[in-house]
């Protein structure tokens, strides 16, 4: 888990009025990368609004996680170049 | 794509397995993936444990995020003997409302709920305001209202005053300097005397610096005016048709015996009045 991460999102989540303590960012963190992992698993799409769709492309002998991002996002990427 | 899904699912998902509340799951989601988003455009990539890698990479001239996902899922248990305080306080909130609504049913919403200008009927005078209007800027709009309305009446009362004292001061310069100048005058300038000739006929003899009315001449030396014809019959020659003695002729008083000088008499006074009208008829014939 990575500690730098979640520390930055619980300030900013502070400083939106919603005080969480370090175990339940902890238990918000896994929870929300293991069902990702399970959804995606299942054959749900999860879209996560201003950032991209994570699925898994499933065949008989193998899985492959796939990302694809969205617009904004892409042309954030592209834009820090310039 | 085997089907489109909505991230409130995920937010969902979340919600329950950690009893916090949905906006809160829904909240921590967007702020990991924005965290995500600026490591990305920080350092070019980043690791999420359980989730994979994502990195920024170069494809032709432009840039592509390169996704490689994790093949394992997180390891890692849920503490759930910290309960969420938001939880918390949900339930402690639910623990004092009844779901007991029998004794509702039968009631209509207007029995069961009290409107706000029922309960406060002070601010019914809003009502008539614009709807939508936040409550707070219509008590705002009253207080400015109110104000405006006690400057006005101040205002209005200033200029009344104002109005008031330049008409005072007018009617004051103007009475002062048109009415009766010549009196004013005279009560300035007054009667020069000179040597009285003849002290048993005549009080004084005088000599008025302008002109003069006779009844004027009656009210400085008799007391009233209703005298005049006295003063007219001792001085015949010096006023003209409208009884008026010009500046520097010298007036004679004649002496009154107390006699004609009886105000309270009623036959003299009516003699003296019919006396002035016979004098006035024969001075305007002249």
């Amino acid at each position: 888990m990575d500690n730098k991460l979640c520390e930055s999102i619980q300030k900013n989540l502070e400083a939106q009025g919603i005080s969480l303590s370090d175990q339940e960012i902890k238990n918000l963190y896994i929870s929300t990368v293991q069902k990702l992992y399970d959804l995606t698993d299942e054959g749900e799409v999860i879209d996560i609004p201003d950032f991209g769709s994570f699925w898994k492309k499933k065949t008989e002998q193998a899985s492959v996680s796939l990302f694809s991002p969205k617009k904004r996002l892409t042309d954030r990427i592209n834009k820090e170049d310039e | 794509m085997n089907k489109q899904t909505v991230h409130t699912k995920l937010s969902e998902a979340v919600s329950g397995e950690t009893r916090s509340e949905l906006s809160v799951a829904d909240a921590f989601i967007k702020e990991l993936f924005n965290e995500v988003e600026k490591e990305l455009i920080a350092n070019s990539f980043i690791k999420i444990e359980g989730l994979g890698l994502l990195r920024v990479i170069k494809s032709g001239e432009n840039k592509r995020i390169l996704y490689l996902g994790s093949n394992t899922r997180l390891e890692g248990e849920i503490d759930l003997t910290v309960v969420n305080k938001h939880t918390h306080t949900t339930e402690a909130i639910g623990d004092n409302i009844s779901f007991d609504s029998d004794s509702y049913n039968d009631k209509g919403a207007d029995e069961l709920f009290e409107s706000f200008e029922e309960r406060y009927p002070q601010h019914n005078q809003s009502k008539n305001l614009p709807q939508g209007e936040p409550r707070k800027n219509v008590q705002n709009s009253e207080y400015t209202y109110i104000a405006n309305r006690k400057m006005n009446l101040i205002k209005t009362c200033i200029i009344a005053l104002a109005i008031l004292l330049l008409a005072s001061v007018g009617y004051i310069l103007i009475s002062g300097a048109s009415s009766k100048p010549d009196e004013k005058s005279l009560r300035d300038i007054g009667f020069r005397d000179i040597e009285n000739t003849d002290t048993l006929a005549f009080n004084k003899m005088v000599v008025p610096q302008v002109d003069v009315s006779l009844q004027y001449i009656a009210r400085i030396y008799y007391g009233d005016e209703i005298y005049w014809p006295y003063v007219f019959i001792a001085n015949k020659d010096a006023a003209n048709k409208n009884l008026v003695v010009r500046g520097g002729t010298v007036i004679r008083i004649p002496r009154i015996s107390v006699d004609l000088a009886d105000l309270h008499d009623g036959k003299l006074k009516t003699s003296l009045k019919s006396l002035a009208t016979d004098i006035i008829k024969v001075e305007r014939n002249d």
